[in-house]
């Protein structure tokens, strides 16, 4: 009996406890990926907050290109403190900031176009645990991530270029890392490479249209990633767009004389709005047995 | 020789057992509800003007899948049953495009398509004086439509055009229909009593039918949409 109240004190501030949970975001979004052109760029991490009662420390976050702890490593950069009564939940830091350009021993310059680094956005506060005492850590939940990518992915490849009528279409396959295509296209050995089509990656195909049949063209894609790198082009593959006939132009071909259209309805010399206006008696037929039926 | 008088004795059996169960002539119904799937081959090819066979170079032997709906009102029952109906449908036939004589020959990268749209604006006669006084679970019935197809041709996902021209339109006929309905109440009496109280199914139906179809715009010329097929499907009387 005398146990009583510290048993249901320590259930009280565990419970407590377990409900504890930290949400972060960079831009809004769990994940972003960053190219070297946007080193100078501004980047926005917010916090949110179950509940802030108990806690018995500032709430610390911070970006490492490892794991999160219960606390920032050294080279963690930047660092943030925030009070759990603050209403600003946001902090801004730059591209250039990130710790993979601040440890002494890295080497790496923001621009660097030879690493891709992820980095983890991480948060720990303290709040009071058993017996009021501030000993208990909770961190953030899922840590968004920030990648810098400085290498593109490698070059796509053209796996098959479709002659079509008036048109090319071309299969890529390419690293997951890319998520545009980008088709170029230009009459076999003449001139520059002009940029005729850009597609979603996950299509896996571009239909290149408004091509002259009977042309030998000369096609390259190139690959885009979520930071906006550009692959090197694929291999060049050669097509010629030839002239076909769907059913309606063989049919026309072999003598058909349909001339198509809705022109022909009323040449069957009847007027088509004849149907409709006797589909428009069905009703009237059906609301005059319901009425027998109901009197 | 014994063989078949068993089968004549087991089907009396099975039909004496089942009496009364379609024989309740006071079950009315005034809405039939038809489902039904059928191998729809266009008599395209037959056009007078034609040189060539266009369907069969470009879709095979094959037919297309039709699938059909069909409501129709009863409105006289006193010697099997009389009405009108409406039926709708959708059915596309997929094949390559050849290409261009003066391009090359063969097959070409691309698809082609005629896809079409039956409508059928229908008398309906349906005779089950068998079911509803014999007990024989069999309604041959008839149907004659006036038919119109809207059809269109696609190449490549687009709408095929040539020299100006669209790949659509719609063709006007007549069709007949012939047909025999099995009625499924025989052999699931309790069940379909169920299907009466609870939902208004008054009759259900497994049925074939033949369809004979004149769709050329009354003889014109043009896009010949006539065709003889089989359909199969399952009905419902409410």
């Amino acid at each position: 009996m005398r146990y009583s109240f510290p048993i249901a004190l320590a259930l009280m501030l565990s419970s407590s406890a377990l409900a504890q949970t930290i949400q972060l975001q960079i831009d809004n979004s769990n994940k972003v990926v960053v190219s070297p052109r946007q080193c100078d760029t501004t980047r926005l991490i917010s916090w949110t907050a179950s509940t802030v009662a108990g806690w018995c420390t500032d709430l610390q976050i911070w970006v490492t290109a490892g794991e999160c702890g219960d606390s920032p490593g050294t080279g963690d950069t930047p660092q943030f403190t925030a009070s759990f009564q603050s209403t600003d939940r946001t902090f801004q830091f730059q591209v250039k900031d990130l710790p993979i350009f601040h440890q002494a021993d890295a080497g790496f310059m923001c621009g660097d176009t030879t690493i891709n680094q992820v980095h983890k956005i991480c948060a720990a506060a303290k709040f009071a645990g058993t017996f009021g005492t501030c000993s208990n850590v909770t961190r953030g939940s899922n840590p968004p991530t920030i990648e810098y990518r400085g290498k593109p992915p490698p070059a796509p490849t053209i796996t098959s270029l479709l002659e079509q009528d008036s048109a090319l279409t071309v299969e890529v396959s390419a690293s997951s890392d890319v998520i545009t295509f980008h088709v170029q296209v230009r009459e076999a050995g003449a001139g520059d490479f002009v940029n005729a089509l850009d597609f979603n990656a996950s299509a896996g195909r571009g239909k290149v249209e408004g091509l002259t049949n009977g042309t030998l063209y000369e096609v390259r894609v190139v690959g885009e990633d979520a930071a906006g790198n550009l692959t090197d082009p694929s291999d060049i593959v050669q097509g010629t767009p030839v002239k076909s006939d769907g059913f309606y132009a063989t049919y026309r071909r072999e003598g058909g004389a349909d001339l198509g259209g809705c022109g022909d309805i009323s040449g069957g010399g009847m007027d088509w709005r004849l149907l409709l206006i006797g589909l428009g008696f069905l009703p009237l037929l059906w609301r005059r047995r319901s009425c027998r039926r109901d009197s | 020789m014994p063989s078949r008088q068993l089968t004549c004795a087991l089907a009396l059996v099975l039909i004496s057992s089942s009496a009364g169960a379609a024989g309740d002539e006071s079950s009315q119904r005034n809405t039939a509800l038809e489902l039904k799937l059928g191998s729809y081959k266009p008599l395209i090819d037959r056009e007078p003007s034609l040189t060539g066979t266009p369907y069969q170079d470009t879709f095979g032997d094959s037919s297309m899948l039709l699938f059909e709906v069909e409501g129709d009102r009863l409105l006289w029952q006193k010697f099997g049953a009389l009405g009108i109906g409406v039926s709708a449908g959708y059915a596309e036939k997929y094949g390559r495009a050849l290409i261009s004589p003066g391009s090359g020959s063969g097959l070409a990268n691309e698809s082609t398509a005629l896809k079409v749209v039956p409508l059928h604006l229908l008398g309906v006669y349906r005779f089950d004086v068998l079911a509803q006084r014999m007990n024989i679970p069999l309604v041959p019935y008839a149907k004659a439509a006036l038919v119109l197809i809207p059809w269109w041709v696609t190449k490549g996902g687009k709408l095929e055009t040539v020299e100006g021209s669209r790949g659509l339109g719609a063709k006007w006929g007549y069709g007949f229909t012939g047909g025999v309905s099995l009625l499924l109440d025989f052999f699931e009496p309790r069940l379909a009593k169920d299907f009466t109280s609870d939902m208004g199914i008054v009759h259900s139906y497994l049925f074939a039918e033949y369809v004979y179809e004149n769709v050329n715009n009354f003889g014109k010329r043009g896009l010949d949409l006539s065709s003889r097929h089989w359909m199969f499907g399952f009905s419902m009387e409410y």
